[in-house]
């Protein structure tokens, strides 16, 4: 059974949420639900943190695009931070660096909005 | 794995699994592959893009999967040939060719928002050759990546 750990939290009008574990076929329905209740609260700028993301499926990829797809009707935005070496070369490998704005950690990313 | 969900019988150089259309079952299929690649010290960038051509490969047969073929399982066998690794997949269900699939532009697809859709880019992506064949209602799946 797949694990997915998610916790979120406030750094003035960004939202950060920390993503571990895997992010795959099972667990990309929880996490679209999470995010999903963020942006209903009201979060619009959202920094993803996946230092701890061992694994990352088409599911989780989906969620992630979809809920910037989301945002973005609002003037809002996901961005990446953190991101380990594993999940970079997938990202690199499938075309999907360049797309989402990524940062080296979250201090960064938090200033970027 | 114990209990009698999977019939897995390793050999040095192959391994098969048996796995039930379930998508909280697939993740073994995963460890497997993984775990296996590991014993044959294949590099972790080619061992990380066949886990996950094998995880969207099987994915996409549970989540198109009929009614009807829902106790079928899903029989994986993986095996290291000198210098590449080639996976085979089969299932007995209707004809799904995904050699024959359109892919997506990413940079129209990211900016359409689509959740879905990305698996077989993923494969066809990740994988050096993607063969298809359908046979008596057994569809086959057969990825090579050079490692």
């Amino acid at each position: 059974m797949s694990v997915l750990q998610y916790s979120s939290a406030k750094h003035g009008p960004v939202t950060l949420i920390t993503i571990g574990g895997s992010l795959d076929a099972e667990t990309s329905p929880k996490f679209h639900a999470k995010i999903k209740g963020e942006i209903e609260k009201g979060a619009k700028r959202i920094v993803c943190n996946l230092e701890r993301l061992d694994y990352i499926a088409s599911a989780g990829l989906g969620v992630l695009i979809s809920a910037n797809d989301e945002l973005s009707k609002q003037g809002g935005e996901i961005r990446l931070s953190a991101m380990n070496e594993k999940i970079i070369k997938i990202f690199k490998l499938l075309g999907f660096i360049n797309l989402f704005k990524i940062f080296e950690n979250d201090q960064k990313a938090i200033d970027s909005f | 794995m114990g209990g009698d969900t999977y019939v897995m019988a390793g050999v040095p150089d192959k391994i098969t699994i048996d796995v039930p259309r379930v998508i909280s079952k697939l993740d073994h299929v995963r460890d497997s592959v993984i775990d296996f690649l590991k014993q044959h010290d294949v590099s972790e960038g080619a061992a990380s893009r066949i886990e996950l051509s094998v995880y969207e490969a099987v994915v996409n047969i549970v989540e198109h999967s009929s009614h009807e073929n829902r106790d079928n399982t899903i029989h994986v066998e993986c095996l290291v040939h000198q210098d590449e690794v080639v996976i085979v997949i089969s299932h007995f269900g209707e004809k799904f060719d995904i050699t024959k699939a359109e892919l997506p532009d990413i940079e129209k697809h990211y900016k359409s928002g689509k959740m879905r859709g990305l698996g077989i880019y993923f494969i066809m992506t990740l994988m050096d050759k993607v063969e298809y064949s359908h046979v008596d209602m057994l569809n086959t799946l057969t990825m090579t990546k050079k490692i």
